[in-house]
């Protein structure tokens, strides 16, 4: 890691996405979408439902092509990396994982070390497999079949499987929407402590402003699929994006401890019933 | 102070868990390749046990001499009746051959197809490519004469082997056919809203077409044919040659050889396409060039037996329930599984009726269909339909 750091400097550049479309079927989700993120940042995607979180997440990890633009990775396109390559380079954790077959805890979790073999497991592999489950607290459930656990352990599951391809860049999509309240805390603060500690970078979707608000470094808005605004938190975050973004009135509340949105009911967007 | 033996006590604690888990992975890893060490050798005891049982009821020790001196005659001296060696090998063995290679194919062709459609419920059988294979083989044998005329009765023997070049035409006839099934799969389930059962109920219609279709060629065939089609189609290992084992085998090696060789990215796709995707897995390319040649080594071995069911359902989820799920060493457990299933249900086929014999197509149902009600009772499989 100490040789990208001296190579491209302290604050450098690492993701750079540019003027990305992307849509299905000829009809675009996402327009004109430009963000960057330097090394050893957290970035949260927020937005309403249906804004286009997941599609850009997916553009960004190269699942899909983009329509127009493109995704830089370490001043490469994203489209130029070979499979194997970008497979090391870049860890997508799905919002709603479907997990069908079965396989143990262990199993999937390895699995994250596929681009690094050719036939068999090596001792790294091992080791990487068992940091990350231990890293995610799922010693105790090695042996058990993926589809017996509940939706917070899959959840867990699955983000230690991207922990054990040991990527640069960790592109996550509401990676803590069924988790419980120490869950959602742990997971992202371990987050960004890997990120920090490897100077590599996290993109986040996430639904919750208040783990926004506390753990990104920046914030990347949208709205209807387009840029709302990008920048650092407590300049993305207010009040009046909110009010703007999801239509709903709410204060920013700064505590010592750290900040959270109080949103309230203001009677707006309800139906005569 | 007290923060610091804290600390230690933490860190003693994680390095306990990791020697812990990679002692688990280990132990996991052993017991994998007893099992299918364990599997081989009873495999290879039943196969000479069931050389020995038959009309001519030969010893073991017997049975053992004729192929020992067969493959070595320097070294080994022939069974205690010479005739007996006729019997093992030129009678018996092609019969072997042909049942421990079909429950190979079936069995891994099974195994791939699950993995690959994510879809406990897939094999050969239930997805419709057993029948349609053997329609096209069923045409080959009825219009098989009437298009290519003499060539089709063509033979070339050496010694004892006899190729017959019908036995080409109709492996060909039965993989094309079987590729038309595989083709619609494929087609649903491009599809995001096909679910993994529309797949399997597109598998029991397209089985029915193609039952229909066997039933055509039935009807028009003449007294004689249709006798040989209707027990053909019942699945038996009557048409066992050495000519037919040999074409097979290299098939069915190369077949194997090739699913193993997917079964590592296999791995990685039951957590979906796109986080395969994110592993650096081609997972269009993979999944149909995987579906074509299972197809393949399926239709092929079924060119010679007719329809055989369940066996690529059963074996892979009986390995699983020991095993796990890592495709490279459920490969080739499950290919031995379905081999030692059939092997049994051969036996079992050749004396429950002495002198006569049952097709053992007509057991497999039997066996294959209760386990397939029994599989999808269970709430942790029926869940995912």
């Amino acid at each position: 890691m100490d040789d990208i750091t001296q190579k491209l400097g302290e604050n450098a550049v690492r993701m750079n996405v540019d003027n990305i479309v992307q849509g299905y079927g000829g009809c675009p989700v996402i327009e004109n979408i430009s963000f960057s993120a330097e090394s050893g940042e957290l970035v949260s995607i927020v937005g309403p439902n249906g804004c286009g979180k997941s599609t850009l997440i997916k553009t960004l990890c190269g699942v899909m092509k983009p329509v127009s633009g493109n995704v830089t990775l370490d001043n490469r396109d994203i489209m130029k990396y070979d499979r194997k390559e970008l497979a090391k380079t870049v860890s997508y954790v799905p919002q709603n994982f479907v997990y069908a077959g079965f396989s143990s805890v262990y199993d999937t979790v390895i699995m994250g070390r596929r681009p690094y073999m050719e036939w068999s497991y090596s001792n790294e592999d091992i080791n990487m497999a068992v940091k990350a489950i231990v890293t995610m607290k799922l010693e105790d459930h090695v042996g058990r079949y993926v589809n017996e656990l509940s939706g917070g352990q899959m959840q867990r599951v699955i983000i230690a499987r991207s922990l054990a391809q040991d990527p640069e860049f960790y592109i996550f999509d509401e990676p803590t929407s069924a988790f419980d309240l120490r869950n959602q805390l742990d997971t992202m603060r371990i987050m960004r402590d890997i990120i920090k500690k490897k100077n590599a970078c996290l993109v986040v979707a996430l639904h919750d402003l208040n783990l926004a608000l506390n753990y990104s470094d920046k914030v990347l808005v949208i709205k209807d699929g387009k840029k709302y605004d990008f920048g650092p938190k407590n300049e993305v975050i207010t009040e009046k994006m909110i009010k703007d973004v999801y239509n709903v009135s709410a204060e920013i509340v700064n505590r010592p401890r750290g900040s959270f949105v109080h949103s309230f009911d203001d009677g707006e967007g309800l139906m005569d019933l | 102070m007290g923060n610091a033996a804290e600390d230690l006590k933490i860190i003693l604690k994680e390095t306990h868990d990791k020697e812990r888990l990679r002692m688990v992975f280990f132990a996991n890893t052993r017991k994998k390749i007893l099992f299918i060490s364990a599997l081989a050798i009873s495999l290879l005891a039943l196969s000479v046990i069931s050389l020995s049982i038959g009309s001519v009821h030969i010893s073991t020790a017997d049975t053992l001499k004729s192929i020992l001196h067969a493959i070595l005659p320097n070294v080994f001296e022939g069974p205690s009746r010479p005739y007996y060696a006729d019997i093992i090998i030129n009678g018996r063995m092609p019969r072997v051959f042909l049942v421990l290679l079909t429950g190979t194919a079936l069995a891994a062709a099974g195994t791939i197809m699950q993995g690959l459609l994510r879809n406990p419920m897939v094999s050969p059988f239930t997805l419709g490519v057993s029948t349609a294979a053997s329609f096209g083989a069923a045409m080959a044998i009825v219009f098989g004469s009437s298009i290519f005329g003499p060539i089709f009765y063509t033979k070339v023997s050496s010694g004892a082997i006899t190729f017959y070049f019908s036995d080409l035409i109709v492996i060909l006839m039965s993989f094309l056919f079987g590729l038309c099934s595989i083709i619609v799969v494929l087609a649903l389930t491009r599809k995001e809203y096909t679910s993994r059962s529309t797949v399997i109920l597109a598998g029991v219609v397209i089985s029915y077409l193609f039952q229909a279709g066997i039933s055509f060629s039935k009807y028009i065939s003449n007294e004689d044919a249709l006798r040989e089609i209707t027990l053909w189609i019942m699945g038996g290992m009557w048409n066992a040659t050495w000519g037919a084992v040999l074409i097979l085998i290299p098939v069915v090696i190369a077949c194997i050889l090739y699913l193993e060789y997917l079964t590592l990215d296999i791995n990685a796709m039951s957590s979906g396409d796109d986080v395969a995707n994110n592993l650096g897995i081609n997972v269009k390319k993979m999944r149909v060039n995987g579906l074509i040649v299972s197809t393949l080594v399926t239709s092929a071995c079924i060119a010679f037996t007719g329809v055989i069911g369940f066996i690529g359902l059963m074996a892979p989820h009986m390995c699983r329930m020991i095993i796990g799920n890592d495709y490279r060493y459920i490969l080739p457990a499950s290919a031995l599984m379905g081999s030692l299933i059939l092997l049994i249900s051969d036996t079992v086929a050749r004396v429950i009726i002495r002198p006569s014999e049952l097709p053992v197509g007509i057991i497999m149902y039997v066996i294959g269909g209760i386990f397939f009600l029994w599989m999808i009772s269970r709430k942790n499989w029926g869940k995912m339909l």
